[in-house]
């Protein structure tokens, strides 16, 4: 039944090659959704400032990604057109690290309160972190953001707080994590509080990441699928 | 529908979109929970102040303390783990507000209802009581358990004990 | 798949998951577990990924009756009414 498909497929591309008035209007139509995804994409964050971040193991996946050495490009300094449409496709998800309210957790520094997969909402607009409170914050210099809960608050005079935080899962604070010389985190690094979770309906999410393959797969079978397909 | 994908798509989409309506539903059932489920907590007071002594310039207070609390109320079906920790409060000369966190523990929706009850006497604290500068000598602290819900959907809400229930110590002028 | 095929098999899943996705939750909520929600989700998922994704012959009861050929026409303009259906 599989391999019908395929040769099913294969005969659509293969007249589609024929005939490129065709090809040209699979083309855009193609265009189009991509298109589409990436403007419901970036008006959902306007309007609603939900969207999905992907915590900090993902986004050291796509910077790797983006180095040369995954073989991205050619010898000759060009890139495939598959390639090419994977990658306009990653900084859509690297662009949103900072700006987004929702979490996806992969890292199980918080396990078991936050297990990979786990989704995340964030709230920046407290005014006050408290001591127990989950919040994601971020070092200066350093573009992964991390899930931690509130260790040690101390409040100044002035109403400013100095905190350090901890893993649930780790053994020792966040020092370490911290830029070098860097002994407390203040209210500018936090990027939000944790405010609500949904756990499951992420797993889609920890899937993709995991088997990095099936990304490749699911996203050259769409395109396939959107190319061959006809209006029905 | 006329494509494998595109009923492929649809029943994962479907799928999903109803487990996320489940999982809100299961949320929305526990609302007022905490109105008519509280924890109780009998015990939480300084048992023994180890000692307190200065590490290059700043404050170190070792203590023990007993803590008997009965969290099994706090848990329901949508509750995936309670983060229970006990805060220690001061206030100095240069910081109006410190709160540490001295001790926690995670108690799971999963764990057996024995582990859910803590009663312990002489719990040594897991972080130390450690000032920003050199200020804890002579200081009154008040000893505080909290704890944090962490549902499986829905939103985080924190408990804490009641603070006409919570207990104070000085600490001594001396280094000891 | 014909249209027929098509109705019933998006009705069928529909109700399949809707159905187990509520039994579960249901028998979660009674004994305080989501973990039965779960799982009663998956297998209504796994069910409706068998019964619904694949052309089965069921969905195939109502073919679709096209017009017969014009006669007189030659085969490249047959064909071609054909790829634009």
């Amino acid at each position: 039944m599989i391999k019908d498909m395929i040769d099913k497929q294969v005969i659509e591309l293969k007249k589609l090659w024929a005939n490129k008035r065709m090809l040209t209007f699979q083309l855009l139509n193609l265009a189009m959704i991509v298109f589409s995804a990436l403007m419901i994409w970036k008006g959902l964050m306007f309007v609603t400032k939900v969207s999905v971040l992907l915590y900090w193991r993902f986004s050291r996946r796509i910077d790797c990604l983006f180095d040369d050495e995954m073989g991205w490009v050619d010898h000759n300094g060009r890139m495939s057109w598959r390639k090419y449409m994977l990658r306009c496709m990653l900084p859509l998800e690297d662009r949103l690290v900072s700006e987004s309210p929702v979490v996806v957790v992969l890292s199980g520094s918080m396990e078991p309160a936050f297990q990979r997969g786990d989704i995340l909402f964030l709230n920046n607009s407290v005014e006050k972190v408290d001591v127990g409170d989950v919040v994601v914050f971020k070092i200066k210099d350093r573009d992964i953001p991390i899930v931690h809960r509130i260790l040690k608050v101390h409040q100044k005079p002035d109403g400013h707080v100095e905190l350090l935080t901890k893993g649930d899962n780790n053994r020792v604070d966040d020092r370490g994590l911290y830029a070098p010389g860097q002994l407390w985190l203040e209210r500018e690094d936090i990027l939000g509080k944790a405010v609500g979770t949904l756990r499951y309906v992420g797993m889609v999410t920890i899937a993709l990441n995991d088997y990095p393959v099936l990304k490749y797969v699911l996203v050259g079978m769409m395109g396939l699928f959107v190319l061959t397909s006809k209006e029905g | 529908m006329h494509t494998v994908w595109v009923r492929l798509n649809a029943v994962v989409f479907f799928g999903l979109t109803v487990l996320l309506c489940l999982s809100i539903l299961a949320a929305l059932s526990k609302i007022g929970h905490t109105r008519y489920h509280q924890p109780k907590i009998h015990k939480l007071a300084l048992n023994q102040l180890r000692s307190i002594k200065n590490h290059g310039g700043v404050d170190r207070a070792l203590l023990s303390f007993d803590l008997h609390a009965d969290m099994t109320p706090a848990f329901h079906w949508n509750i995936k783990q309670i983060f229970v920790y006990v805060v220690a409060s001061y206030k100095t000369d240069t910081n109006p507000n410190n709160k540490i966190v001295l001790w926690d523990r995670i108690i799971e929706a999963t764990d057996p209802p024995s582990a859910k009850i803590i009663k312990e006497e002489n719990v040594f604290v897991k972080y130390g009581l450690m000032d920003q500068g050199a200020e804890l000598r002579g200081r009154e602290v008040q000893l505080q358990l909290m704890w944090d819900h962490m549902p499986l959907t829905g939103t985080l809400y924190m408990g804490e004990q009641a603070k006409d229930t919570t207990s104070t110590f000085t600490l001594p002028h001396d280094y000891l | 798949m014909d249209y027929e095929g098509q109705k019933l098999s998006e009705n069928l899943f529909y109700y399949i998951i809707v159905l187990f996705g509520s039994i579960g939750w249901i028998y979660g909520y009674f004994l305080e577990d989501f973990t039965y929600v779960f799982y009663s989700w998956s297998v209504g998922v796994a069910i409706s990924l068998v019964l619904c994704v694949p052309d089965w012959p069921i969905y195939n009861k109502h073919p679709i009756k096209w017009l017969d050929a014009v006669p007189g026409r030659d085969g490249t303009k047959e064909r071609e009414t054909k790829k634009s259906k």
